[in-house]
């Protein structure tokens, strides 16, 4: 690595302090991994639909930029990378920012092969355009910590590259020779006898096609007549993921596809829209989706979408039978009336929001909270409009009893005394809380524990990591009675010790795993002794 | 074990136990409509199947007695191609008449799990293939005019590619 480094003299982002382009690792970075639930639970973002399924299993992507034109001559993933399986497809582009960010054409210069093969073997595609930004796709095994970027591109012009972590991200040079692209065998190939249509009626044209994807089903829309009236019936397009479309969706595409959507019940289109700045053929076209699909509708991502007008998120409201909706990372720019058109008896049905690393506001806020009685999960991290932690605790306790996920990581962590946090405590539903990043910023007074833990019998997953001034003694609430309690991370907390580690393995009889990395007074010999004597439990360091 | 007749269109017989005969829907319901008994000597005409078909079929349906019923349940998604299993590979290794033949076959029993397997196998020959490859594997004529697959091609180009 070390003579890569020297030969690019790459310096990290956050080195160079007037990056105008810092803008784009900001608004499409998901900086959260962090805090995100572990891979495949409840947040992680299930597939919307069964025609297609990303294989890969996409959850985030980082984009960088090159600070000139690269042109690419090789190309190769650090080996730690392809073990681990994490990247799983590298996009390439041009991009004019100048232009509200318009990527000319992405180019997929990387894909691994089938994620539940063990063979590793990956797809690289040389690009023959000069570009300037790289987007890599993670699945949903992305490591919690592991904001370290090792892939590699290998370029002949020595740009430096921004990155925003220490890591190196890229490096160049004449590595590796590219691998072969496999192609897959043909599984059967007709033995050369004529069939007609005839063979196959309408009604199992149905039958397969219910088996496709969307890619190939609009591409059976365009073999005949016959087929493309059945492959353009809405009735495929009852479960649609828009997402591995990302790159091919915006206003016009949207327009397009609309008189297929209308029957639509479950819509993700996170990551669609590419980050237009402006965005208002887009917003139309999808106000006027959501308007048709009102009754319809009942899982709707836009996770990432850009910019959303006020009409789209008044439509987005209307849908009176939405179950879940995601909406990170959005600026919702709504005045301060603004209120939920809908009267009290509307979105009864909803039951997970989704609104972390949105700019939305308190007052927003509780105005949707008071009319979702049946809340069961809100995730709300990394809102850094969100400040009045006591508000939102009333608001919930009043009209979302049925909580059962609160997720708010690095949300509410300003003046917020302990005392606040008993307040959980009369969320009796809770399962899951994750208060990463959330430690009052004031000294504690009181034990905010103790009311959480005797109230909140039903509580499985604990996050508290980087609570920093939290002590053995004032954890023992939790490592003492929470005996429901099957995950419990305290990593970050520089003052405890094996006491918290001892009683959390002792005292709780469904726990099956601790996290405890970066404390500093547990240490990898400890660990490995606990593992010894608790078998059954994880242990993450 | 109690068994029922099945005639192929061709006039073949097929003695086979009735338990593997109601793992198809229609001939479930019609035992149990008729009340046939297990010494009927009654034979079941099967109109649109022909011998060939129907012993594949029964072959199948051998292999798969004792797979659990299927559940509607929206929560699987089930219906990727890529879960046929290694038998069911092997079994479905025929000319696509054959194929057809079976999906309308399956369709007409009411065989869920045959014709969910037929159909994905289907859609396994059409994945990945552009429309002139379809056609080609299919044997199907294009009856668009140029202006019209042009139309089309654009109003589906979006979904089409990755």
């Amino acid at each position: 690595m070390e003579y890569l480094q020297h030969r690019f003299k790459m310096s990290p982002i956050y080195m160079v302090p007037d990056v105008p382009e810092y803008i784009l690792w900001e608004s499409t970075i998901p900086r959260n991994e962090i805090i995100e639930w572990p891979p495949g639970k409840m947040y992680s973002q299930k597939p919307y639909r069964c025609q297609d399924v990303d294989h890969l299993s996409a959850e985030y992507f980082v984009t960088f930029q090159f600070l000139g034109p690269v042109e690419m001559t090789n190309f190769k993933m650090h080996p730690s990378w392809e073990e681990a399986n994490v990247v799983v497809r590298i996009w390439a582009a041009w991009m004019e920012y100048d232009k509200a960010r318009i990527a000319r054409k992405w180019h997929l210069i990387y894909m691994t092969s089938h994620s539940n093969e063990m063979d590793s073997s990956a797809n690289y595609n040389e690009c023959s355009e000069l570009i300037n930004t790289i987007r890599i796709e993670f699945d949903r095994n992305f490591p919690l910590n592991a904001l370290a970027l090792k892939a590699i591109l290998c370029h002949r012009t020595e740009f430096p590259i921004f990155y925003p972590m220490d890591n190196i991200l890229l490096y160049g040079g004449a590595v590796q020779t590219l691998m072969p692209i496999e192609t897959k065998s043909e599984v059967r190939k007709s033995n050369g006898k004529n069939f007609t249509e005839t063979y196959l009626p309408s009604e199992l044209l149905y039958d397969i096609f219910d088996r496709l994807d969307l890619r190939s089903l609009n591409r059976c829309a365009q073999v005949n007549k016959r087929w493309n009236s059945i492959a353009s019936d809405p009735y495929f397009y009852r479960n649609v993921d828009l997402k591995t479309y990302w790159n091919k969706i915006n206003g016009n595409t949207l327009e397009k596809l609309k008189k297929k959507l209308c029957k639509v019940r479950k819509l993700d289109m996170a990551w669609c829209n590419e980050y237009l700045i402006g965005g208002v053929e887009f917003n139309n076209s999808m106000a006027s989706i959501l308007e048709t699909v009102k009754d319809t509708l009942t899982h709707l991502s836009l996770n990432l979408t850009g910019w959303l007008t006020k009409p789209t998120i008044n439509r987005i409201f209307d849908c009176q039978f939405l179950e879940e909706l995601r909406l990170r990372n959005h600026d919702f720019h709504l005045d301060d009336n603004w209120s939920m058109s809908c009267c009290n008896d509307r979105m009864m049905r909803l039951k997970t929001l989704d609104i972390s690393l949105s700019s939305i506001g308190e007052n927003h806020l509780i105005k949707i909270l008071e009319n979702i009685p049946n809340l069961e999960h809100l995730a709300m991290n990394n809102c850094k409009h969100l400040q009045n932690l006591e508000l939102i605790l009333t608001t919930v306790r009043m009209h979302n009893l049925k909580l059962k996920t609160w997720s708010s990581a690095i949300t509410f962590f300003r003046q917020n005394s302990s005392e606040i946090y008993e307040g959980f405590g009369n969320l009796t539903n809770l399962e899951h809380l994750n208060l990463n990043f959330c430690e009052p910023s004031l000294p504690y007074e009181t034990n905010c524990f103790q009311s959480i833990t005797r109230n909140c019998q039903k509580l499985k997953r604990l996050e508290l990591g980087y609570w920093k001034r939290m002590t053995d003694e004032k954890l023992l609430p939790v490592t003492t009675q929470c005996k429901q309690l099957r995950h419990l991370n305290i990593s970050v907390m520089p003052k405890i010790s094996f006491v918290t580690l001892s009683m959390a393995c002792d005292n709780l009889p469904n726990l099956q795993e601790i996290c405890v990395s970066v404390c500093r007074h547990i240490s990898k010999e400890m660990i490995e002794l606990y593992r010894e004597v608790y078998p059954d439990i994880n242990f993450y360091q | 074990m109690p068994q029922i007749k099945l005639q192929s269109s061709d006039g073949e017989v097929f003695p086979i136990d009735v338990e593997i005969a109601k793992m198809s829907t229609t001939l479930k319901t019609m035992l149990e409509d008729l009340g046939m008994e297990d010494d009927d000597d009654e034979i079941v005409p099967l109109p649109n199947v022909n011998a060939a078909i129907l012993r594949k079929v029964l072959e199948w349906c051998t292999a798969h007695r004792h797979d659990p019923p299927i559940v509607d349940d929206p929560n699987i998604l089930d219906t990727r191609t890529n879960n046929i299993t290694c038998w069911d590979a092997e079994f479905l290794k025929v000319d696509q008449g054959t194929l057809f033949e079976l999906i309308l076959a399956a369709n007409y029993l009411d065989i869920r799990g045959l014709l969910d397997v037929a159909c994905k196998s289907v859609a396994t020959l059409i994945s990945g293939k552009t429309p002139e490859d379809i056609r080609k594997t299919f044997n199907i004529k294009n009856d668009f005019t140029p202006e019209e697959e042009e139309e089309i091609r654009k109003e589906n180009e979006c979904c089409a590619e990755k």
